[in-house]
């Protein structure tokens, strides 16, 4: 029942703050979202360590056709559905300081976007899966678009046809499996994710099927060469709505990887995996050259962060059970140091109206507070021992490079290459001489410490004590590597 | 078979309410007629029965298609008061003549014998064409008429042409009789084959599906904004009942033949609806041409008929209906608060994309509406449309078309091009829109249409089990 | 197409095969197809049409008597009672196209692009 708070809080909530004018809506909006956060830290606190779904419920949607309403945590879910209760609380308390035309409808679009994602996350029908993975696109399109930067029309669109686009595809592998299914004259076909587990698939249809799931998900993180959307996306959004993007929303590309590819079409995998990772690693190195090049901080971060994902499906191609522990992990990490980077660019904006690195510098005089919060957010996105982002490539690299050496090498460069544009965003903004545009630089307030605090925290608990998470996961890993062991070994 | 026989007699009463000075009775009373022909039409609620020695058939699928058609046109009737408050406005013509019209839908969809179904086609058109030719100064709309008028009758004409031959072929006009000829499989006369292209060909113009749909962006671009709200809900969704009773009942045993056929048209229609409609400037006119790509997707469910084909084309009918009304219903206001400010006396300035821009800031409501309906229309989760075109997409996949399939995932990328024109229009860029004053009722009749829209995007269960 | 009961035939009738009927009315329907098609005048337009719907009454007839069977000649009925009442609406809306322009020429209706 949990599960079905998590998903219908949010929308109750926000229909509310629609009806709320003024002030008010930010603080209300707020509330809800650490109500949100209570919610998925009890999940994450109950959760009891195995491989079973937990917190579930489970009604009929569409009788006749076998569709359920049917959602549960289970070990892949739990850390996404924390990182999305984590973060909107953080993202809202972000804005306290700007004030958004409309802003009753922007909190309220948050909180829709927030209710899609647990969905998503935690959806056990695939239907229910592909519903919410759809309908997130419409409060981010939404909230883009209305508040986002001069060219965010179209922008927005080309990112809004892509991801549609995309899905479509995966909508027809959804309905095939759904045809798969044993139906007998009782019962209809079955839409259950579980179901399509069963499934012993022919490897022609394995191959479509892959193709048919990697390009949606491929388009969502993005992969290589499905990027071509994000960039400009990411810089023209508004910050808040960025941070939605690349903080949680491209975890849904990741997570259906996992949840799908893997275990639905082991033999396509078998087939396609090498090329979905060289497309991968291809994407973590180009991502890194192109980030070096970069001279505004949002871009610099978008290219930064379409590297990171690189990895992350990487990892997970790699079928190792290190590998897709590292991308679960590392897709918590991603989200908390990211949103802090663009919260940080989103400071800087806000104080120099400018994130271009040449006409930022000198800083650090005046800010001991950012100085320090950003150099940490940086270490974590950097993967410095200690920090999540450590944790989270070692266990990547480690899976790509059992699968293959060279390829291990080839996205070795993503730490190397992570330090120089990282550094060198540091060093260009905060370093040097005071530019016109920074000499008053006025240092973080007590809401925008209050942002970071929470980050800082996390991103040290995790470098130190990842076990806390990696154990919560184990179980499901490992009943998914089943799976992909199984279905391999049965048809060899 | 009430409903026929109390539209047909409500249709006479109200001709003669239009003697009275008053205009004001009119709308209120049609819809009261409408409301009450509505709750009759369930009287025979789970039960079948034949009517008129063997004529009609009620069961529960046409129920149901009567229901939604008699639903949309209620809608229409609530929508139409400020076309119908023009001085050369004729209302008690029009409405009877609406109330005409739905006696044929509902002929064509419980029709048990072809004649039936030719009367139902006919009494159907006759009352549109004059319905579209009803803005007389008009030569916009004029031209509409004598269009649709002419290709009307031919496609007639060869529609009768296809019925003969089947009666040729198997000795009977009912759909019974001509199924149970072509069950037998071996044998069949040429005729029948013939007939039974020659009969679609003639329906398909009806519906609109490429490449018979050449009249339709005309017709429904001249025609007043509120007929054309009429026709492209009404009239396809009595067409596709006869397509599919004919289909289902009569041509079961030569699947083989015809569903090539239907799959090339289906696959025809939505590349040409879809790509037309996205270079159209009108909004009016990409409505037309979103008409005929929606009837592609309607021919997917009858190109793979089975199970579920009955169950996706009433959804998807419904689905249709219901956005594309509200839809109408926007463009109307918005349209004559533009024709105020700049007169056109063609009105063709006002129905562009352009109309709506900035529309959603100082008419939240309207431009609310607007959105849902177009995202119904392309198939976004959370509204109606996408249950529809799910629907639609699984009995694809259930007879293992999925070349169709791939062309139809295509096109719906497509549409979402030209669909978030408007809704980029109106949230996104700024135009000199004012505050359009909506009475309350109209207010009512689109805020009741976004919420059947998502209601049933959140629940498309709430249809299971009623036919 | 072979006759059921030939009892019931009048003798006229069977003297000429069946097929000529279907030939005939094919080539007026034919005829009528291609009159829609390529003319540019309402009227004769609408004439075409008219006689496309003849040509099927002349067949449904053929139909029905080889049969021996009244349903076809029903049909024709109707297609005679409603196509009088179509009649009645389209000239209707040639009249008043006439009325707006002084012209039945449908060439001239390009109000509305194609």
């Amino acid at each position: 029942m949990l599960t079905l708070l998590l998903i219908l809080f949010p929308v109750v909530a926000a229909t509310l703050i629609l009806m709320i004018r003024g002030e008010r809506v930010k603080q209300a909006a707020f509330v809800a979202a650490l109500v949100e956060f209570a919610f998925a830290g009890y999940a994450f606190v109950g959760f009891k360590p195995d491989a079973s779904s937990q917190f579930g419920f489970d009604y009929a949607w569409i009788r006749s056709l076998g569709i359920r309403f049917s959602a549960g945590i289970d070990g892949i879910s739990i850390l996404l559905v924390l990182l999305t209760g984590l973060l909107v609380p953080l993202i809202v308390l972000s804005t306290f300081k700007r004030s958004y035309k409309q802003s009753s409808l922007f909190y309220a679009l948050m909180l829709y976007m927030q209710a899609a994602l647990m969905g998503v996350f935690t959806a056990r029908d695939g239907f229910l899966f592909y519903f919410f993975f759809e309908a997130a696109l419409i409060p981010i399109y939404f909230l883009a678009a209305m508040w986002g930067g001069s060219n965010r029309v179209a922008v927005t669109f080309k990112f809004f046809v892509y991801t549609i686009f995309g899905s479509l595809f995966m909508l027809l592998a959804l309905v095939y499996l759904y045809y798969q299914t044993p139906a007998t004259e009782l019962s209809a076909h079955s839409a259950a994710i579980a179901d399509f587990y069963k499934l012993n698939l022919t490897p022609g249809a394995q191959n479509w099927l892959f193709w048919a799931f990697f390009i949606a998900f491929a388009i969502k993180m993005p992969v290589f060469p499905f990027h071509t959307w994000q960039p400009d996306t990411y810089v023209e959004s508004p910050t808040p709505a960025t941070m939605l993007l690349a903080g949680i929303m491209l975890k849904m590309g990741v997570y259906g990887l996992i949840r799908f590819i893997l275990p639905v079409v082991p033999l396509g995998v078998e087939t396609w995996g090498k090329t979905a990772i060289i497309l991968s690693v291809i994407g973590i190195v180009y991502g890194s050259i192109i980030a070096i090049r970069q001279r505004d901080m949002k871009r610099l971060i978008a290219y930064s962060s379409f590297s990171h994902v690189g990895l992350m499906a990487a990892g997970v191609f790699s079928q190792t059970e290190t590998g897709m522990q590292g991308a679960l992990i590392q897709m918590l990490a991603h989200g908390i140091n990211v949103v802090g980077m663009f919260f940080v660019a989103d400071i800087i904006f806000s104080r120099t109206s400018t994130n271009q690195l040449d006409q930022l510098g000198g800083i650090t005089k005046s800010t001991p507070k950012l100085t320090v919060f950003f150099m940490i957010m940086l270490l974590g996105s950097v993967a410095l021992p200690l920090t999540n982002g450590f944790i989270g490539e070692f266990l990547l690299l480690h899976g790509v490079f059992t699968y293959n050496h060279y390829l291990g090498l080839a996205a070795g460069f993503t730490i190397i290459f992570g330090a120089v544009y990282m550094l060198r965003m540091f060093q260009k903004s905060m370093f040097g001489m005071p530019s016109s545009r920074t000499e008053s630089f006025v240092d973080l307030s007590r809401t925008e410490s209050l942002v970071f605090i929470p980050l800082v925290i996390l991103i040290f608990w995790i470098g130190v004590y990842p076990q806390a998470f990696l154990k919560v996961t184990e179980p499901s890993v490992v009943s998914i590597m089943k799976y992909i062991g199984t279905t391999a070994v049965s048809l060899k | 078979m009430l409903p026929i026989i109390l539209l047909s007699v409500l249709g006479v009463v109200l001709l003669f309410l239009g003697f009275l000075k008053s205009r004001a009775v009119l709308l209120p009373a049609t819809l009261l007629f409408l409301a009450v022909t509505l709750a009759v039409n369930f009287l025979d609620w789970n039960k079948t029965y034949l009517y008129f020695n063997d004529m009609l058939r009620t069961n529960n699928l046409s129920m149901v298609f009567t229901a939604i058609m008699l639903g949309s046109a209620f809608m229409v009737v609530a929508l139409s008061g400020s076309f119908m408050d023009t001085d050369e406005a004729q209302p008690a013509e029009y409405y009877a003549l609406m109330l005409f019209s739905l006696v044929g839908a509902i002929m064509m969809v419980g029709f048990e014998n072809l004649i039936m179904l030719f009367v139902g086609v006919e009494i159907l058109s006759v009352a549109m064409y004059v319905l579209t030719g009803s803005d007389k100064r008009n030569l916009r709309s004029n031209e509409a008429a004598l269009k649709y008028f002419l290709m009307g009758a031919f496609a007639t004409g060869i529609m009768l042409f296809g019925m003969a031959l089947l009666y040729g072929a198997t000795g009977s006009f009912t759909i019974a009789g001509i199924g149970a000829y072509a069950a037998n499989q071996q044998g069949l006369s040429l005729l029948l084959y013939v007939g039974l292209l020659m009969l679609l060909i003639g329906l398909l113009f009806k519906v609109s599906a490429a490449p018979f749909h050449f009249w339709t962006p005309d017709v429904y671009d001249g025609a007043p904004t509120i007929f054309t709200a009429f026709m492209s809900t009404v009239v396809k969704t009595a067409g596709f009942a006869a397509l599919f009773r004919l289909l289902s009942v009569s041509f079961e045993g030569v699947y083989g033949f015809w569903w090539t056929i239907m799959a090339i048209i289906a696959a025809l229609t939505l590349v040409v609806g879809n790509l037309t409609a996205v270079y159209q400037n009108s909004f009016k006119r990409m409505m037309a041409y979103s008409s005929i790509s929606h009837a592609g997707y309607l021919l997917i469910g009858l190109a793979a008929l089975g199970v579920q084909t009955k169950q996706a084309i009433v959804f998807y009918s419904l689905a249709y209906s219901v956005a594309t009304i509200s839809a109408f219903g926007v463009l109307l206001l918005v349209a004559q608060q533009r024709s105020t400010q700049t007169i056109t006396r063609e009105g063709v300035n006002s129905e562009n994309f352009d109309s709506f821009n900035g529309l959603a800031r100082k008419n939240p409501l309207l431009g609310f509406t607007m959105a849902v309906s177009m995202l119904s229309l392309a198939g976004i989760p959370l509204t109606a449309g996408f249950w529809g075109k799910f629907y639609m997409f699984s009995t694809a996949v259930e007879r293992g078309q999925i070349w169709l399939l791939v062309v139809a995932v295509l096109m719906s990328a497509v549409g979402i091009y030209y669909y978030f024109r408007v809704i980029i229009a109106m949230y996104f860029r700024d135009g000199a829109t004012e505050t359009i004053p909506v009475a309350p009722f109209y207010q009512y009749v689109l805020l009741g249409a976004t919420i059947i829209t998502i209601g049933l995007g959140i629940a498309p269960g709430l249809l299971q089990g009623l036919f | 197409m072979q006759p059921t009961q030939d009892v019931l035939i009048p003798e006229v009738i069977q003297q000429i095969p069946l097929t000529y009927y279907l030939i005939l009315s094919t080539a007026l329907f034919v005829i009528g197809i291609i009159g829609v098609l390529t003319r540019r005048n309402a009227i004769i337009i609408f004439m075409s049409i008219e006689l496309m719907l003849n040509s099927v009454n002349l067949l449904l007839i053929a139909f029905s008597s080889y049969r021996s069977d009244s349903a076809g000649q029903v049909f024709v009925f109707f297609i005679m009672a409603v196509a009088a009442a179509e009649v009645s609406v389209g000239l209707a809306i040639i009249v008043m196209i006439y009325r707006n322009t002084r012209s039945i020429d449908v060439g001239l209706l390009n109000k509305l692009k194609w």
